[in-house]
């Protein structure tokens, strides 16, 4: 809600500054947008009268002019408008006034006519509206006044920021009533009775959808002369509100809901046909907006129909049918309390945001139908005098309207909430400054909101308003027990806090990408998995749900790498979303959401430095970094890697993580053609872990320590550069079995003196028993055994 | 022979053994005065050439001599092998202010960072943490949270939808819902995660971060909100750190307010900003998760986490925290 303060002060007689107006505006829960000072000038501006105006006799376009401003004689003005006649009151800055952008009016002679100060227009006063040529003046207004009192220029623009449950607030008058609430100065609303002089002549009114239109009023008038300019003053306000003006009706229909919030709507008469019948659509109705926008109507949707044709979209938008243009003469005003829904619905529905469907879907006060049609009469009659008023018809479903019920507040209750004891006369106050009527019961007070709250029907709600008018920073602070709650502490976050940390210790940098992508992007990775959809994207760059983090790590590498970076290491956790079914109904959304971590690693091993000659990362320095954070949380004995392929991996550089012979994630190198899909020069590793896991506390055993010395003994084999490792080191233990303690690969060969196909490994092997000394002969023996089970199985042989 | 030559040979001796400056000529020296064939062998095999009386005295001297010789010598062996270490020492000398090897370590995201730091404040004074579904239902999202479908505030919050009634969900708020449902009061709860909202420019991401906290207790006020949200911020914060509460509307609360901070910025200007929202849990909320809202009262609030990440490290754009650029990330 934007608007000129200068309107809200002739409502209240509030002496506050503009600066504590907006500060307590902001702390009821009226927050202040923005605040916008317009500083127009008028010193030495007059209102004044053209006694005469004549063409000045050596230039076409000026006119000179006889001025009244209120001296003993009138004074002689050279004037270049078009628009400057005879019997005009205008604003006349005098000789020395000075005006907008520090212009000073002088005594000069124009093609030989001496003109004494200046007729003025509207932008050379500072003003919004910008009408071509001098301001017209009301007859009425006095003449000699200063201008400044006639017309205050010095203005503020207060924008507000009214939030959705005080559609009561979005006009003058509530926020008068909202001023009056807060700082206890009186309001004093401006007299809007006037004596309409109204015909029988009526428009004949049928409401069929009662439920959605519980008010409904309307009158008829006529001759209105729609070529006249509508007031400054009214558009100098409907400006400062953002409101465009068109023509006097429309104007003065936009200036009463500002004024009132009461959004009114005027048709062409001569183009309705029949009734007037407001009722639901027919399913497929099609009807022609005023924005030039063709809808096609459902039977939710309310409308203002004749008998042959629609009128309007109710509470949100007029039809081009029946709108209002340069020769209408009658009109049809309307004046109507829709439901809220059924116009919250339509305007969402098709995405119509007017400022008519702004207050209905908020609440309109049901009781101001009748008053908002009068008021606008008025204008209209002030401002065009010749046109003439039917009487307004009111069509009212009593029962259907809106009613608050009394509700009971207890002290004990405010006192509860709040923390804090109000006095009886601060509560009956300040519900008294809200208009609420306020009955004294046992234990607090029956209280009635008025009409426009639509936002308080229980007794919290109260509560509410209590605080916010009294004031928030007055309430307390006081101490609460923090006894300790169910301590059901999720072990998966330490995990978690620890898994991080770990990959940071080894140099990754945590990522956070969007949890939506490119479907393209998507099906690169996981061609096998369909994404679920957004049905509204922001962009067809981020549509569907990630199945998996790594292509979002992979655009991290690709924005880094576009900027001249070569070395990094990036991880993410977060959630991956899959459209399967979960296996218990442990949450009944019917998504997959797991917890996944994925990191991924690019350039060298070493970051450039003196010392130590860098090479490549690899599959192997990825894996040890993997390695290091899963034995943080299982034992070595419960993970595998496997070969595994993988759609957005390399085929032969990729592997399966295997937990206890669960497949839970994978690692390996970005597929080649990946890597140049995204124009990538280097290797890239990759990896990606389901974190459920970390769920589990860790099972942490101590084994004993043996006494005993042991001994290290290396061997070196020659075995096929096929033979896995895997199964090697297997075969090792079995036959080791309880004394060989750990068996290390020391040194991977190929080369010279090795067989073609082959490759020399050389191990270290450590034996140890528990209770007693090993002694040379059982070692050799375990050793030769060892060495047979290798030859046999995997034809090795020693490599001496 | 004579106790002269002796006193000679002893200076003689001492000289030479200073002289010498390492461990082989040290021995050099040895041999010289303490050999097989020293001259101090030779003057006692000569001793029988003096008068009897005096071989005994003569003798003693002589002996006398030798062992100060060698107390020169294992002297000087200590001096040499102390020496030896020294120029060691020196030699292994390194220029200790060049960069170091190895790697630098990662870094945590910003975001974390903050999470981390609310979510120690929150666990040391007796609160869980809780997490919930980010892919959520109208339900949890809306309908429990006393959001009604076809009021305005349905559409403060621009929703992302799927099909069958699921979104993402635009605040953690659903949270409270899923751990009021599964437990019984009392509750005291952050929520943590991220959330979505169909919006994008330099203030606004699609997806940003939220903290949300529940108490839910008998005989919990708004005082106390007041209370706990001062702790908080003078914790997260500097001790005089200026905040105030504003009355505001969210369906979920009544009453409803935002904290804002007076904030100064580098160039020293001072202006309100909106930091937590934050109430008392509405009673239709607790209804429906079936909680008495006679008996309990309770209250909730809400952070965003990037908000307080710009402003902590004066980040002031909020796509940096997912452009992901390593020059931004390694400041954290």
């Amino acid at each position: 809600m934007k608007f000129s303060e200068q309107w809200l002060r002739t409502f209240t007689n509030c002496d506050l500054s503009s600066e504590e107006l907006c500060k307590q505006f902001t702390v009821v829960g009226l927050e202040v947008d923005s605040f916008t000072s317009m500083h127009g000038k008028c010193e030495g501006v007059v209102v004044g009268e053209v006694l005469d105006a004549v063409k000045h006799p050596n230039a076409d376009k000026l006119s000179v002019c006889t001025v009244n401003v209120g001296t003993s004689s009138p004074l002689t003005i050279v004037c270049g408008a078009k628009n400057v006649r005879k019997g005009l009151k205008v604003p006349v800055a005098l000789c020395d006034a000075i005006l907008a952008n520090d212009l000073k009016i002088k005594e000069t002679v124009l093609r030989g006519v001496p003109s004494c100060g200046m007729i003025c227009s509207a932008s050379e006063l500072g003003m919004q509206c910008d009408f071509p040529g001098i301001l017209e003046l009301p007859l009425d207004a006095e003449v000699g006044l200063d201008f400044g009192k006639y017309f205050v220029l010095d203005d503020n623009i207060i924008e507000l920021n009214i939030t959705p449950n005080r559609g009561d607030c979005l006009s003058i008058l509530g926020l008068a009533r909202e001023v009056f609430a807060f700082s206890k100065c009186s309001i004093s609303l401006p007299d809007f009775s006037c004596a309409v002089k109204s015909t029988d002549d009526i428009k004949n009114i049928v409401v069929t959808a009662k439920q959605a239109c519980p008010s409904y009023s309307g009158r008829i008038i006529r001759n209105i002369d729609i070529k006249k300019e509508t007031p400054f003053w009214i558009v100098e306000r409907l400006k400062k509100s953002d409101i465009r003006p068109l023509n006097l009706v429309v104007d003065i229909t936009n200036y009463v809901m500002l004024e009132l919030g009461q959004p009114l709507h005027a048709f062409d008469l001569k183009k309705i046909s029949g009734d007037i019948e407001i009722r639901m659509a027919k399913q497929g109705e099609v009807i022609d907006l005023l924005n030039g926008q063709n809808v096609t109507l459902s039977s939710d949707d309310l409308v203002i129909a004749d008998d042959n044709k629609l009128l309007a979209l109710a509470g949100i938008m007029g039809g081009k049918d029946s709108e209002i243009d340069s020769d209408t003469v009658d009109i049809f005003l309307e004046s109507a309390f829709f439901d809220l829904p059924t116009i919250s619905k339509c305007s969402h529905k098709r995405m119509l945001h007017t400022d008519a469907s702004h207050r209905f879907e908020r609440g309109v006060d049901p009781r101001l139908q009748h008053k908002a049609i009068e008021r606008a009469t008025c204008l209209l009659q002030e401002i065009d005098g010749n046109c003439s008023c039917g009487k307004v018809v009111d069509v009212i479903s009593d029962e259907l309207l809106p009613k608050h019920k009394p509700i009971y507040l207890r002290k004990e209750r405010i006192a509860g909430m709040l923390g804090m004891l109000l006095g009886d006369n601060i509560v009956i106050d300040i519900l008294n400054r809200l208009n609420m009527q306020v009955h004294s019961t046992e234990g607090g007070w029956m209280v009635l909101p008025p009409s426009y709250r639509f936002d308080i029907n229980i007794e919290m709600d109260l509560v509410e308003e209590l605080a916010r008018i009294y004031g928030y920073e007055k309430i307390p602070e006081s101490a609460m027990s923090l006894g300790i709650s169910n301590v059901n502490t999720d072990v998966s976050l330490n995990n978690r806090k620890r898994l991080r940390l770990s990959l940071v210790d080894n140099g990754y940098s945590e990522v956070v990408t969007y949890s939506f992508i490119e479907q393209n992007l998507q099906s690169l990775f996981c061609p096998e998995k369909k994404p679920i959809h957004l049905l509204n994207p922001i962009s067809s760059d981020l549509a569907v749900m990630r199945t998996s983090l790594l292509p979002g790590l992979i655009k991290s590498v690709v924005y880094n790498i576009n900027r001249k970076q070569e070395r990094m290491k990036f991880f993410e956790i977060g959630l991956c979303f899959l459209s399967e079914e979960l296996p218990e109904e442990k949450c009944n959304i019917r998504i997959c959401q797991p917890l996944k971590l994925a990191g991924v690693s690019v350039g060298d091993v070493y970051e450039k430095q003196w010392g130590i000659q860098s090479r490549d990362a690899d599959f192997f320095d990825v894996k040890n970094d993997i390695e290091n954070f899963l034995y943080l949380f299982v034992t070595k004995d419960e993970v595998k890697l496997k070969l595994e392929p993988h759609n957005a991996l390399h085929p032969s550089v990729s592997a399966g993580i295997y937990l206890n012979e669960t497949l839970i994630g994978v690692v390996g190198r970005l597929h080649p053609k990946l890597q140049s899909h995204f124009k990538i020069s280097e290797a890239v590793y990759l990896f990606e872990i389901d974190l459920s896991f970390l769920n589990k506390k860790i099972d942490l055993k101590f084994k004993n320590i043996s006494k005993f010395p042991f001994v290290k003994r290396d061997i070196a084999l020659i075995i096929n550069e096929k033979t896995s490792w895997n199964e090697l080191d297997l075969a090792i233990k079995n036959v080791g079995g309880e004394l060989l303690q750990s068996v290390q690969l020391f040194d991977v060969y190929t080369g010279e003196n090795i067989p073609n196909g082959h490759k020399s490994i050389a191990l270290r092997l450590v034996f140890q028993h528990i209770m007693r000394t090993l002694n040379e002969a059982e070692i050799d023996s375990m050793l030769d055994k060892i060495i047979l089970a290798l030859q046999d199985a995997f034809s090795a042989k020693l490599r001496t | 022979m004579s106790k002269e030559r002796l006193t000679q040979l002893l200076q003689e001796a001492s000289n030479d053994i200073l002289k010498a400056d390492s461990s082989v000529s040290l021995d050099r020296v040895r041999s010289l005065y303490l050999g097989k064939n020293c001259v101090l062998t030779e003057m006692l095999k000569d001793i029988h050439n003096l008068p009897k009386e005096s071989r005994r005295e003569f003798g003693q001297e002589v002996n006398n001599v030798k062992e100060k010789i060698q107390s020169l010598l294992l002297e000087q062996a200590e001096k040499i092998k102390a020496e030896k270490v020294l120029s060691c020492l020196n030699l292994e000398a390194i220029d200790v202010t060049m960069p170091p090897r190895g790697n630098g370590l990662g870094s945590l995201h910003p975001i974390t960072r903050i999470r981390n730091e609310i979510e120690e404040f929150f666990i040391g004074i007796g609160f869980e943490i809780s997490e919930g579904p980010e892919i959520e239902d109208n339900y949890h999202n809306f309908d429990a949270l006393n959001v009604e479908a076809h009021h305005p505030s349905r559409y403060m919050q621009d929703t992302f939808y799927f099909q069958n009634d699921l979104l993402l969900r635009t605040h953690t708020s659903p949270v409270q819902i899923r751990t009021m449902e599964n437990g019984k009061p009392p509750f005291r709860i952050i929520a943590p995660g991220r959330v979505y909202r169909c919006d994008f420019d330099a203030t606004h991401s699609p997806m940003f971060h939220q903290v949300e906290g529940l108490v839910v207790d008998e005989g919990i006020s708004f005082a106390n909100l007041k209370w706990i949200v001062r702790l908080f911020i003078e914790h997260f914060f500097t001790k005089n750190m200026k905040f105030r509460f504003r009355a505001s509307y969210f369906p979920f609360t009544e009453p409803s307010a935002e904290v804002d901070l007076l904030w100064t910025n580098a160039s020293g200007q001072s202006k309100w900003l909106e930091v937590m929202g934050c109430g008392m849990v509405h009673p239709n909320v607790l209804r429906n998760v079936g909680v008495d809202s006679e008996k309990y009262s309770g209250f909730a609030f809400g952070m965003g986490l990037d908000r307080l990440a710009m402003l902590l490290y004066g980040v002031d754009d909020l796509r940096m925290f997912f452009e992901n650029d390593i020059r931004f990330l390694e400041q954290f």
